[in-house]
Parts: structure tokens; C-alpha cells; sequence
């Protein structure tokens, strides 16, 4: 009976205590008076009556034990009595408590992971509520980044909107603080006056940004700190309300301290101090006209909503169109759009707005961890569903030796429901204890985890690896299943006797046929998991060489880089050109130093900057298929520095440094020379020498084209290994107004890492304020570019590896205990003369059969399952043949050699002695 | 070996229980007076084996209980047969029947 109907029943009939005294009451007086009757005098009818009942307590005992009450009492009972099991088998207590460590371990390692990058909400008030805006269509203007829109845009949304209780906008970057002498760069966040009131974040030290502070561009000169960099970089200073920080050279006051838990809307990327958005100029160090803050053209806010009670996401969309759509039609009609083309007009009008769910903020790299960590969660919960599956074999295993003691209590009047929850408590006491190494491995694994899959993190994804409700409910969860589904088959196995076979066998050691079918069926089930594990790994693994063995189309080794932002620290344009020629002369003169080259791009890290180009001497075949080249702003040197040959033409030079202006406006001006890479040769200008071309920013009819074409370069990757080579355009920073941050490459002799001491002390020479970041090796980029990959190729190994073991561990343990079964028909048939080999095929050819049952249930199973991460490998598909044998081989090899052992042991039995075994 | 065995065999106890409620609800005491005095004395039933039973049977849906005034005007739990208990006592007697048919061939022909 299920505790649900002891619940009911107990609950219904109300069998409490005092109902059953006052039957056993009403028994013994009814006896004591027919005692009466039959003439004993009263004292001994009473007494007699009472003899005959027994003892009361007894007979109470055991009619409650059906009951609630009786339920948890006989539970603890049976808790003492698993204790005592689980101490009396030390030996199988701790190889059963190990593997479930490792399994709920691993578990709950990876849903840390799991939770806290992919389904945490944010630390804010009701986080459900909270919607992110983002502009769908082609834009015309600039664009930074997804889920931009220009601040006039999140202003006007505000003023007009019916769907939210209020609104906020925020923009992220690095600022360099200089605090007590010392310069750094730290994370900031450009925050609306609305932001810290929408989200319901406090502060717990002075006062938070407020809409006050949304009211004079460039006036606003506040910071709020986020509460742990004010622990760490202020010691928590109580009295720091008021001080002044110096941010990208201009003092800015301390208003507040945000309270604690709070650090930005991005994961990922920890906000260490808020500025008012006004202060935009400041931060961003925007030389543009007009200002971002009244530009239309640039999209950059991201803009979030609070939904008013009652409003859905989807009412919220369709309310927003119209007024959205007038805007365009505002827009559409303003100058900047004076030049567009028809199709482009028609293309930007066909712009809408879209509502997203916000309550998880904002993130880049979630969706690129979202596949890895849902394919290695699947993949633990495997491993842990194998490491059940062995447990439920030795279980059964030592059920055999259990056999007596379970038939004896049988006999004695225990039911088996009774005996199966004894059992079941045993197990469940096993993966509780297991549950605890577990915990701790866990809390061990999440810091190894991020320490060599997240290197180039820099704490700015706080994932915290002590376990908290959350995660503790989920071990507790996993828990519960494990035991119950190690355990449950075992216990119902064991209980299913004959007692009074079992109880007149003396040998012991024969009863429960079935249990040998059971435990092949669980290391079938274990061959057929395996596989799809160790298939997984083999094709994760051939990716990550797939994408290694790539080049990005230079040779990486030697080769170092860093960025400077000389803006930040208050350096014009024109300054900031001399410094990096100055840079480059001192840099090239460290003895090492074969070549130095500047860029404003750094590639390979996902980042991208294109522009729509007008080309002369070609028309688009359709209106949209204009060149969009992705960009990179040079110095001379650069190609001869990254090692990428130049296939036509020359290189840039110092004198490549005049621009064209052609309006006032400095953001029209260009450069007179450009170079492009084959692709893009190839694409635009076929069968033609590009030298000499002419082309131009803008895709509008009449632009001006003043940039000559004046080299080709190869093929260089630029995004990211795994990414098609696009078509690229190169314009020599020497001839581009707005200088500020570069990447600065250096070409070594030797290795590259010796210098890097000697670098920072030559940047430091020329400027003390300036901080040096992102100092890393070419090939340390690559590899940390690849570290996705690598952490799902090499988990995955991990797992494939252990469930192989597992299972090869399974299948031993089945043979072992089918041959000492037949080990007198084994004697039999050596004394009649079988052969040794004979012998040993005989019970290879089972094990081969349970191998070959077990990859047969895994391929295709696992073939279904493995499109499903598509998306994730590179160069390699997921039905690949030869990576399928390459698993079956390996599997079936690992498998055999285990069972191997208890063949060789059958076929070296002593006919004899065999014939005398039991 | 000369000990007269009136304990009622394992396994038997349901099947008199359920037999004995069949013709009319009974309580405990009430039960054990009618085995002992239908078997001629031969049955006896013990209270500690009794109760536990009742208590499973009850939870098993095979009888009901109910508070009731005896006839000597004292509160008694009073058990009646359920529909469900009715199939069981028939699946019993059949069984029962079976077992005693095998003992007796055992008995006569071995």
C-alpha cells in the first residue's frame, strides 16, 4: 500500500491511539465479563482477561504500523537498521557511496553551471516583469551591439507608451579610474535616472541615480559604486559618500553604494561602478555631432520596460507598433536621410519593435554556453543514470547472499511491501551519504570548472560554487530519484522468494534465477548509455581538432598582443596619433622584437565591425547586395606583423595619412587609400586588377568614392575560427579622425611571454597613466577562443571514459557471477572433454552477445539523439561513419577485455575440484 | 512431540475471519468467541495475531468497521464483510479447498 492510501486511510478512519486503547478496551472487558459469568471472582477475571489479551502494547505496535504515526516511527527503525547494513559491507558501502559522489557530484556541479548562467533571474524585485526592447529591420545609421536603439528613440517610448509601469536604459564600457595615483581599467554602466527605481535596486550607503540626474548632458558628474568593488577596491569605506573618483580624466563624485548582490543586468560582465547616461561624452568618449544623445542615427541604449500589471509581452509588442511606426515616419523625413535610397527608406520603415523577456538582463555569451552546458548536463545525468545501473547490480549481486535473511523474515510474518521499504531505506541511505561527497566534490568541481574552461573571465562572471536552495533542492531531488531507481528494482528482485526453498537450501548461493536476466539487462542498458556517451565524445573531440588544425591564415606562434586607450586618459585624436608612432618606434627597439603592428580590431574574439561600401565599377544585381565589408582600421606594418602576405599592390605607409573632407562634418570625413582581402576582390571586382579601384563609405546613390584601392592582402579568418572568411577592407589609422583605443601585435624571436614585463615597462615610460590590458598571446587567444569547445570535447571524453568503465565494471561483475553459477556444468563438460577454448568462447560468446545488444540499442538511439547537438560540432556530421566505428570498436574492446577475465578464470577451472563445487 | 496444537495455522487466520464476518458483522472479541466455539474448541485465536489482521484487512478494503452498541449495551468495533472482501474470501476457500484436497491424496495414497 502506498504512503498516500496509509495517509487517507489514517486521515479517513481516524485510527488514533485512543480508538484503538478503547477497542482493546471494549475486548477485554467483554472477556472479563463472560469470566464473570462463568463464575471466577472479579479481580481474576480481570486479570486473566488482560493475560489473554497479551500485551497490549505489542498488538498496538503492530496494528499501527500501518498507520502515519507507526509509518515514521518504524522509518527510523529502519534507518537504524540500513545504518547497520550499510556498516556490516563496508567494502561495497564505499565503492556504492563513491560512484553516487561522483554522479550527483558531477550533477550538481553542472546544474550550478546551468543555473546560474542560463536560468537565474535577476537579484531585482519581481524580475518576471521586466521586458527588453529590440529593434528588428534594417537600420540606417550606425548600430553598437544587439538590442540597441538610439536615446531619443527610449525617450520618446517612454513619454508614450501604455503597456509599462516605467522604463530604463543602460549602456556598458570600460572606463579608466584613477584612484589614490593608481589608474585602472573597471567596468562601467551608463544608467538612466529610472534604472535603480525600475529594477528596485537600493543602495545601502547615500543615495541611488535618480531621474534628477537625467537632465544636463555632460552635468551630471555622479557614480554609484556596486557594493563588492566597494569592498575590494574602497575596503568598504564607510565615509566614501562624497569622495571623488577621477573616470577617464574628469572627477565625478560618489553618491551611493548599490546594495549588495547587485551588479549590473549583463551576465558576464560585472558592473563595478553606475554614471548617469548623460555623462555619455565622458564615457564614451564622444567626439561625434551631433551627441548620441540626440542622434537618431546611432543605436547603442539597450532599453528595458517594467510590464504594468495584468500586461503580457505580447500586448506590450503590438502596442508599441504604432507609435513606433510614426516615429520611422518622423525619422524617415529627416536629413540624414536626404542621400538614402528608396529601397532603404522602404527597408528602414519596415523596422519594428520587438519584446523580449528581461528578467535574466542581458548576456552575450549565454546563448553561445547554452547547447554546451544542456548537452553536459544530458551528458552527467547519463553517467549518473549508468552509475545507478551498477549500483542496482551489486545489489543485486549481494541480494543473493540476502536471499536467507529476507525469506527468514518473510517467514516470520513481515509483509513485502515492509521488506521493500527496509530495502529501499538502505538505498536511499546510500545515495544520501552519497549526496554529501557529492556536495563537496561539487562545491570542488564548479571552481576547477571555471578555472580551465572560463581563463579569460577575470571574475567578471560571478558564479558562486557554495551551493545554495536552489541547488541543494536539486541534489536533494537527484537524490531521491537515484536511490529510488537503483534501488527499486533490486528490492523487488529480492523479495519475489520461495521461502521455503530458499530457507531449506543450505548451499545459499542458487536461488532467484531471474536476478542473473535482470543484472544482463542492466549492462545492456549500460552498453547502450555508454555508447551514446563515448559516440558524443568521439564527435565533440574530432570538432575541437576539426577547429585546432584550423589556421586562422597566419602562423600564430610568436605573436603577442595588448590594447591601450589613450582617450581615456584625456588624449586627443592628433595626440593620441603620435604616441602610438612614438609606441611603435620604442616597442620595435626591444632587442626580440622583429615587428610591430597597430589595428583597432582585435580578430578572432567574436567582435565584428562592417560598413555598407559603394564600389566603383559595380552596380548590385539587387537592391540590398551591396559590398558590406567587415572593417579594420591599420597601421603600416600590420599584415607584415600578423605574417599575412600582401598579393597585390603595397602596404600602407606613414605617409598614408591625408584625409577627404568633403562636408564639414568630421564623421564624413575618409582616408585616401584602403586595402581589401582576396574575397573581396573576388566578389566585387572579378577578372580586374583592384588596384586602382575606387571605393567609398555608404551604400546611398551619389557617394563620393575617394578611397583608392592600393594592395590586396590573403585571406585572413577575422570573427572566429569556425566562421566563413568575409569579404574585409583595411583604412590606415594615420588618416582617420577619431584615434583612441588600438590592439597593439608584436611579431618575437623568442617567446613572447619573456617580454611581456619589458613591454608594459615601455608603455609606461611613455605615459604612467595609461593601463595596459588584455596582454595575451596569439595562441592563448585562439585557444581561449575554443574554450567552449574544449570544455564539451573533453567533459564529454571525461564522461564517455568513466561510463565505459562503469559498464565494463557491470559486465565483469555479471560474468564473474554467471561462470562460479556454472561452474559445476563447466567441470561437467571439461571432464567429458570440452576444450579449454571451448570453454572460454562459451562464455565470451555471451559476453559478446550483451556488447552486441547493447551497441545494437545505442546506435540508433544515440544517432537520434545526436543531431540535436549539430549546431556545436565543426567539420564533422553527426552521423559520421567513422567516428560511429571508432566507438563501437573502442566500447566493445573495453567491454570484452572485462569480460575476458571471468572467461579465462571458466576455462582454467580444475574439472575436479569444479565437479565438488556446493 | 505430545503437545496438542490448537494455534491456528499461518495463512489460515484471514480466510476463518473472513468466513466468520460473511454471515454477520462481528467485533474483535466477538470473532474469537466464534472460531473457538464452531471448531469445537479445536481453534483458538490469538488477539496479538487477530487485531494486526483486522487493521490489514481494514486497510486492504477487505472489511469495514464501525463503532456500535452491543447487546449488552457496550461500545464495541463492530467489522462487516466488504464487497471486496467477499471476492476474497472466495478466492480463499478455493484455495484452501486445493490445499486440504492435496494433503488428503498426500495422506491417503503416499
Amino acid at each position: 500500500m502506498s504512503i498516500f492510501n496509509r495517509l487517507r486511510g489514517s486521515f479517513r478512519r481516524d485510527r488514533s491511539d485512543a480508538d484503538l486503547n478503547a477497542e482493546i478496551q471494549s475486548h477485554v472487558e467483554m472477556r472479563e465479563r463472560d469470566n464473570q459469568n462463568a463464575g471466577l471472582p472479579s479481580r481474576e477475571a480481570r486479570e486473566q482477561a488482560q493475560k489473554q489479551f497479551g500485551s497490549a502494547a505489542v498488538i498496538k505496535e503492530e496494528t499501527r504500523d500501518a498507520d502515519l504515526v507507526g509509518w515514521f516511527d518504524s522509518v527510523v527503525k529502519d534507518l537504524r537498521y540500513a545504518a547497520r547494513m550499510l556498516r556490516r559491507n563496508p567494502g561495497f558501502t564505499a565503492v556504492a557511496v563513491l560512484t553516487l559522489a561522483l554522479g550527483i557530484g558531477a550533477n550538481t556541479a553542472m546544474f550550478t553551471l546551468l543555473d546560474q548562467i542560463l536560468l537565474r533571474s535577476l537579484p531585482v524585485k519581481n524580475p518576471q516583469a521586466l521586458v527588453a526592447l529590440r529593434m528588428r529591420g534594417r537600420h540606417y545609421g550606425s548600430n553598437w551591439g544587439a538590442n540597441a536603439i538610439s536615446y531619443p528613440m527610449y525617450r520618446d517610448f517612454q513619454d508614450h507608451n501604455e503597456v509599462f509601469s516605467g522604463m530604463f536604459a543602460r549602456f556598458a564600457r570600460e572606463v579608466s579610474l584613477t584612484y589614490e595615483g593608481k589608474s585602472e581599467l573597471t567596468n562601467a554602466e551608463l544608467v538612466s535616472g529610472t534604472y535603480f527605481d525600475i529594477l528596485g535596486v537600493s543602495t545601502i550607503l547615500g543615495r541611488p541615480i535618480t531621474p534628477n540626474e537625467d537632465r544636463t548632458p555632460d552635468g551630471e558628474p555622479y557614480i554609484v559604486l556596486a557594493y563588492d568593488f566597494w569592498r575590494q577596491r574602497f575596503a568598504a569605506d564607510p565615509n566614501i559618500v562624497g569622495k571623488s573618483l577621477i573616470i577617464n580624466n574628469q572627477k565625478l563624485t560618489v553618491i551611493g553604494v548599490a546594495q549588495p548582490g547587485f551588479d549590473g543586468i549583463e551576465l558576464g560582465r560585472s558592473t563595478k561602478l553606475f554614471v548617469p547616461l548623460m555623462m555619455e561624452k565622458l564615457i564614451l568618449v564622444d567626439t561625434d555631432t551631433p551627441p548620441k544623445l540626440q542622434d537618431r542615427r546611432t543605436r547603442w541604449v539597450n532599453a528595458f520596460g517594467r510590464l504594468k500589471p495584468g500586461v503580457s509581452q505580447q500586448q506590450a509588442k503590438v502596442s508599441l507598433q504604432p507609435f513606433m511606426h510614426s516615429m520611422l515616419e518622423m525619422e524617415v523625413k529627416e536629413a540624414a536621410f536626404s542621400n538614402a535610397s528608396p529601397y532603404d527608406r522602404e527597408q528602414f520603415l519596415k523596422c519594428w519593435i520587438d519584446v523580449l523577456p528581461g528578467s535574466q538582463g542581458r548576456s552575450n555569451f549565454r546563448e553561445s554556453l547554452s547547447t554546451p552546458l544542456w548537452v553536459l548536463m544530458a551528458a552527467t545525468g547519463v553517467v549518473l543514470l549508468i552509475s545507478c545501473a551498477n549500483i542496482a547490480n551489486l545489489l543485486l549481486a549481494r541480494a543473493s547472499g540476502r536471499q536467507k535473511e529476507i525469506a527468514m523474515r518473510l517467514a516470520i510474518g513481515a509483509s513485502r511491501r515492509r521488506i521493500i521499504r527496509q530495502l529501499l531505506i538502505e538505498t536511499l541511505s546510500l545515495s544520501a551519504l552519497g549526496a554529501i561527497a557529492g556536495l563537496i566534490f561539487a562545491a570542488w568541481v564548479v571552481k576547477a570548472l571555471i578555472a580551465i574552461y572560463l581563463p579569460n573571465n577575470n571574475g567578471a562572471l560571478s558564479i558562486s560554487s557554495a551551493p545554495d536552495l536552489r541547488i541543494l533542492g536539486f541534489t536533494l531531488a537527484v537524490t531521491i530519484l537515484t536511490g529510488v531507481f537503483f534501488g527499486l528494482v533490486p528490492a523487488l528482485q529480492t523479495t519475489r522468494v520461495d521461502i521455503g526453498r530458499t530457507l531449506k537450501d543450505q548451499g545459499g548461493a542458487v536461488v532467484g534465477g531471474g536476478h542473473a536476466g535482470m543484472r544482463k539487462s542492466l549492462v545492456v542498458a549500460q552498453v547502450a548509455l555508454s555508447f551514446l556517451l563515448v559516440l558524443g565524445a568521439g564527435l565533440f573531440l574530432r570538432t575541437l581538432n576539426n577547429l585546432s588544425s584550423m589556421s586562422p591564415g597566419f602562423p600564430v606562434s610568436h605573436l603577442v598582443g595588448f590594447e591601450l586607450d589613450p582617450s581615456l586618459a584625456g588624449y586627443s585624436s592628433d595626440r593620441a596619433k603620435s604616441f602610438y608612432l612614438q609606441l611603435t618606434e620604442n616597442l620595435s627597439a626591444i632587442p626580440g622584437v622583429q615587428s610591430v603592428g597597430l589595428a583597432t580590431m582585435r580578430i578572432l574574439e567574436g567582435d565584428e565591425w562592417d560598413s555598407g561600401m559603394t564600389v566603383d565599377g559595380f552596380t548590385a544585381a539587387k537592391a540590398g547586395q551591396n559590398p558590406e565589408p567587415y572593417m579594420n582600421e591599420i597601421g603600416p606594418n600590420y599584415f607584415a606583423t600578423l605574417g599575412i602576405p600582401i598579393v597585390a599592390g603595397r602596404d600602407f605607409t606613414m605617409q598614408d595619412n591625408r584625409e577627404v573632407r568633403h562636408s564639414p562634418r568630421p564623421d564624413s570625413w575618409t582616408p585616401t587609400a584602403v586595402m581589401i582581402n582576396e574575397t573581396f576582390a573576388k566578389k566585387y571586382l572579378p577578372g580586374q586588377n583592384p588596384i586602382g579601384h575606387h571605393v567609398g563609405f555608404g551604400i546611398d546613390p551619389g557617394t563620393h568614392t575617394d578611397m583608392e584601392i592600393i594592395g590586396v592582402v590573403k585571406d585572413i579568418r577575422y570573427t572566429g575560427l569556425r566562421d566563413e572568411i568575409p569579404e574585409q577592407a583595411f583604412i590606415p589609422y594615420l588618416g582617420s579622425r577619431g584615434v583612441g583605443s588600438m590592439v597593439v601585435y608584436l611579431r618575437t624571436a623568442s617567446d613572447p611571454d619573456k617580454l611581456t614585463s619589458t613591454i608594459r615597462e615601455k608603455v609606461r615610460e611613455l605615459d604612467p597613466n595609461l593601463p595596459v590590458f588584455g596582454m595575451r598571446t596569439m595562441e592563448t587567444q585562439i585557444s581561449n577562443s575554443l574554450s567552449s569547445e574544449r570544455m564539451i570535447a573533453s567533459l564529454s571524453s571525461v564522461f564517455g571514459m568513466f561510463a565505459t568503465i562503469l559498464a565494463a565494471i557491470g559486465l565483469y561483475g555479471v560474468m564473474a557471477y554467471t561462470v562460479s553459477r556454472r561452474t559445476r556444468e563447466i567441470g561437467i563438460r571439461m571432464a567429458l572433454g570440452a576444450e579449454r577454448g571451448r570453454v572460454m568462447w562459451m562464455v565470451m560468446r555471451d559476453v559478446l552477445l550483451l556488447i552486441a545488444v547493447g551497441v545494437a540499442i545505442g546506435v540508433p538511439a544515440s544517432l537520434g539523439l545526436t543531431r540535436y547537438v549539430k549546431s556545436q560540432l565543426y567539420g564533422v556530421q553527426p552521423h559520421d561513419l567513422a567516428t560511429l566505428l571508432i566507438a563501437i570498436v573502442a566500447l566493445a574492446t573495453v567491454a570484452s577485455i572485462s569480460g575476458l577475465i571471468p572467461a579465462m578464470r571458466a576455462s582454467r577451472l580444475d574439472p575436479m575440484a569444479a565437479l565438488r563445487h556446493e | 512431540m505430545g503437545k496438542t496444537k490448537n494455534d491456528i495455522l499461518q495463512g489460515t487466520l484471514v480466510l476463518l475471519v473472513l468466513r466468520t464476518l460473511s454471515r454477520e458483522p462481528m467485533h474483535g472479541y466477538g470473532i474469537t468467541l466464534r472460531i473457538q466455539q464452531v471448531s469445537n474448541e479445536i481453534l483458538r485465536v490469538e488477539e496479538g495475531s487477530l487485531y494486526p489482521a483486522l487493521h490489514r484487512m481494514e486497510q486492504d478494503g477487505w472489511v469495514h468497521a464501525e463503532w456500535r452498541a452491543t447487546e449488552n449495551n457496550r461500545r464495541a468495533r463492530y467489522y462487516s464483510l466488504t464487497k471486496k472482501g467477499r471476492w476474497q474470501l472466495a478466492a480463499e476457500e478455493k484455495h484452501w479447498a486445493r490445499l486440504t484436497l492435496g494433503v488428503s491424496h498426500v495422506l491417503e495414497n503416499a
